[in-house]
């Protein structure tokens, strides 16, 4: 045996020892919420709490059916998957035109869109709030959704300008001699490229507005345009709290989330750095 | 790169609906902040009225102001101290590439990826006073861990460690990118040379990664600054007030008061407060990329 191995041993425990105490900080929270969804609710209010009992589906059936849960995820898919996609859809056009264009202006207008993700969201809202009161927009479908693009917008571009710096000018040049009109070259050739590149900043837009909790607070109202994160900060703040029921739903909300991040969970953790870092 | 004679339409055209729309929700709404905050609401016919710089003058010498402005500097500098230490040493972990990395990894995306509402109200259920979990866990050692949420004295603390629990993940993965900059070869050139692990990380590995480090901190900063979510769930500014930062104080006047002149002067200090912060931000991030082109 070399000498030295046995430290490089202890080092390599360390590390590991570390990282599951990290992960152990991580994690309680959640499984402790997801256990607790499980519980009937006798068990619930019990002190000290047991890790392991009864199982059941109360809480859950008693959200969909009394809560309206249901009606709730409707409302948070149908927000969340049309601002996606026109949000997506114009961040794409955007990237392609500042990563393949040279034009008047074109500094102007790159600096123009990045600079929106530095103003905090909160400062906005108050002028906003003024303006959508008086036109009567609150409690607005159209109108909740063109709140959520500028969030997802700017981030969309930037991580997108860096995926279109990847793909060779070449290919665009060959279709050009091939006789492809420009619109043809978006749509025939850079598109079907860049289809990976689009549906992460897709998972990534659609993430942030099926978590965005407080514009929606603002802006409606009533039961209309409830998400089910929004639902889930009122069932917090009620005088009654039923901690089982709540942790039911807030499962619920995290699902979704949990599957597409674990799917796309290289292309996440890049384009946060593209967007943090590189723009 | 495409050059478009001066008759071509299709840029402009493709480029108008992002700028349109940014132009009405995110630069419009600034000037009229402004606006806002040097007027006043009339009481009875709601109008507004020019006062110049009377609602400022009220909000510097109103207690509450300079309370959560206060609470703000203690949040933001103590958070982002605590996630940087935290992020380094995770992402130095992480870079020795022992095994597991990417389950790590998951695991320390999960809080990062679930929602302010969900993240605050978990630990508020663990921290419960009366069925909460860690008082069970910490009763033995003659700790009441609920007592991080109910005593203004603690409260901080708490909303602290949540902030920290929600966002190492982000701040990990930028410095691990920074750390992936440097180049095993250096290392290995330097050992050569008779470095020891401790020399070549502080003579290599750290003015390399520095720049990095500086804007992860920066970028900490800016989202620690706007931060209310987590706060609103978590603490809702209370108890007594000891967790009211500056966003949530902005958030009750305009939203719960519906003092939205007030609250565009609050706007105007944290608005203040950030571009300092993004300032700093553009000149770091322009040097490190310099360096490491």
């Amino acid at each position: 045996m070399r000498r030295g191995s046995a430290r490089k041993m202890a080092i390599g425990a360390g590390k590991h020892l570390i990282m599951v105490l990290v992960s152990m900080f991580m994690l309680l929270p959640l499984v402790w919420g997801l256990i607790t969804s499980f519980k009937p609710q006798s068990e619930i209010f019990k002190y000290p709490p047991k890790f392991f009992t009864g199982l059941t589906l109360e809480n859950y059936i008693q959200a969909f059916q009394r809560e309206g849960l249901g009606r709730y995820l409707v409302t948070t898919i149908a927000l969340a998957v049309i601002s996606t996609v026109i949000g997506i859809l114009f961040a794409t056009f955007a990237a392609y035109i500042f990563s393949r264009y040279s034009f008047r202006g074109k500094l102007f207008c790159t600096t123009f869109v990045v600079l929106p993700m530095l103003i905090p969201g909160l400062v906005n809202l108050i002028p906003l709030f003024s303006v959508y009161s008086r036109m009567g927009l609150r409690d607005n479908f159209i109108g909740l959704v063109l709140l959520y693009l500028p969030g997802i917008m700017p981030f969309s571009i930037m991580v997108l300008q860096n995926y279109l710096r990847a793909v060779p000018f070449t290919l665009e040049e060959a279709a050009m001699i091939d006789g492809c009109s420009r619109w043809q070259i978006l749509t025939k050739i850079i598109l079907p490229v860049i289809v990976p590149g689009v549906i992460a900043v897709a998972m990534i837009g659609f993430v942030n507005i099926w978590n965005e909790f407080i514009i929606t607070l603002i802006f409606t109202s009533g039961r209309g345009l409830r998400t089910v994160t929004l639902s889930l900060f009122y069932m917090v703040n009620a005088n009654n709290v039923n901690y089982g029921v709540v942790c039911a739903v807030a499962f619920v909300n995290i699902i979704p989330v949990l599957i597409i991040f674990l799917i796309f969970r290289k292309q996440f953790i890049g384009s946060m750095i593209d967007g943090a870092i590189k723009g | 790169m495409f050059h478009t004679k001066k008759t071509s339409k299709l840029p402009y055209f493709l480029v108008a609906p992002v700028m349109i729309l940014l132009l009405l929700f995110s630069y419009l709404p600034f000037p009229y902040t402004l606006y806002l905050s040097v007027n006043e609401t009339k009481p009875i016919t709601g109008e507004l009225q020019f006062v110049g710089i009377k609602n400022f003058k009220r909000l510097f010498r109103n207690k509450d102001f300079w309370e959560s402005l206060g609470n703000t500097g203690y949040y933001v500098i103590v958070t982002t101290i605590l996630v940087i230490v935290l992020g380094v040493i995770v992402a130095l972990i992480l870079n020795s590439k022992i095994k597991g990395t990417s389950v790590y990894m998951s695991i320390l995306f999960v809080p990062w990826i679930v929602s302010d509402v969900v993240a605050g109200f978990c630990w508020k259920w663990l921290l419960n006073p009366d069925f909460g979990l860690l008082n069970a866990l910490f009763e033995p050692f003659g700790i009441r861990a609920s007592n991080l949420l109910m005593k203004p004295q603690y409260a901080m603390l708490s909303l602290i460690m949540v902030t920290v629990w929600k966002q190492l993940a982000y701040s990990t993965i930028l410095l691990l990118a920074g750390l992936q900059n440097v180049s095993n070869d250096l290392i290995e050139a330097s050992k050569l040379d008779g470095c020891n692990g401790w020399q070549s990380f502080w003579r290599i590995t750290f003015p390399i990664f520095s720049p990095i480090l500086l804007v992860t901190v920066l970028l900490d900063m800016i989202n620690f600054i706007s931060q209310s979510g987590l706060a609103l769930v978590l603490t809702g500014g209370g108890p007594l007030r000891s967790t009211t930062t500056l966003a949530l104080y902005l958030y009750d006047e305009a939203f719960d008061n519906f003092k939205l002149t007030n609250a565009s002067t609050i706007s105007m200090m944290m608005a203040l407060l950030n571009i300092v912060v993004v300032c700093l931000y553009f000149y770091t991030n322009k040097k490190s990329r310099e360096k490491v082109d």
